[in-house]
C-alpha cells in the first residue's frame, strides 16, 4: 500500500513537468496587462513553493530522512534563490511599470530558470519520502 | 516521520505546484480586469517576499 501510495504522489509530482511546458506559454502568449498577471502570478507560485520545499528539507532533515551532505545542495540552492528572487521580483515590478515587452522576455527565462531548479529539489525531496526498496 | 506527516508535507508541496495549472484558467477576460488583479498580485508578491527572506535554511 505505502509503495502504491508514494509512487502515485510521484507520479503526480513528476507530470508537475508539464507545468513548465504551460508556463511557458503562459509567459510567452499573454501580452499587456494579462501577460503581467501570468508572469506574476507564476512568480508568487514559485515563492511559496520555494518555502515549502525549505520545510520539506528542514523536516527531511531533521528526522534523519537525509543526510547533512544531501541538505547541503539544498541549502546551497536556497542561498542563490533567496539573492535571485527579489531580483526577479523587481524585474517583473518595473515590467509592469514600463510596459517594457523586452524587459518581459528577459523576466520569463528567469521565471523558467528559478522553476526549473525548484522543481528538481522538489523531485529530490519527494524520493527521499520513498521507502527503500519500494517499487514504483 | 509518520505517514500522517508524510501526507500532509507532500500535499504542501504539490497543492503550490497545482496552481500553476488553474492559472490558466483564471487569467483576466479584459485589461481592465487585469489591472486590478495587479494591484492585488505586488501587495502579494510583498508577503511572499518577506516569507522567503525570512526562509534560513539550516547550517550543515
Amino acid at each position: 500500500m505505502r509503495p502504491y501510495v508514494f509512487s502515485k504522489w510521484l507520479d503526480r509530482l513528476l507530470g508537475t513537468g508539464l507545468l513548465l511546458i504551460l508556463l511557458a506559454y503562459l509567459l510567452s502568449s499573454c501580452a499587456g496587462p494579462r501577460g503581467y498577471v501570468a508572469s506574476g502570478e507564476a512568480l508568487a507560485a514559485i515563492g511559496q513553493q520555494f518555502v515549502q520545499t525549505g520545510h520539506l528539507y528542514d523536516t527531511l532533515l531533521e528526522k534523519k530522512l537525509i543526510t547533512p551532505e544531501q541538505y547541503r545542495p539544498w541549502a546551497a540552492f536556497a542561498k542563490e534563490f533567496q539573492w535571485s528572487y527579489p531580483k526577479a521580483v523587481e524585474m517583473w515590478r518595473l515590467a509592469v511599470r514600463s510596459e517594457d515587452a523586452a524587459a518581459a522576455g528577459k523576466l520569463e527565462e528567469v521565471v523558467l530558470a528559478l522553476k526549473n531548479q525548484l522543481l528538481t529539489f522538489a523531485l529530490e525531496a519527494a524520493e527521499r519520502l520513498r521507502p527503500a526498496g519500494g517499487k514504483p | 516521520m509518520t505517514g500522517a506527516e508524510i501526507v500532509l508535507l507532500v500535499d504542501a508541496l504539490l497543492t503550490v505546484s497545482t496552481r500553476l495549472v488553474s492559472l490558466a484558467r483564471e487569467l483576466p477576460d479584459t485589461d481592465t480586469e487585469a489591472k486590478e488583479r495587479l494591484v492585488d498580485l505586488e501587495a502579494r508578491l510583498q508577503g511572499i517576499l518577506a516569507e522567503v527572506a525570512a526562509y534560513k535554511p539550516k547550517e550543515v
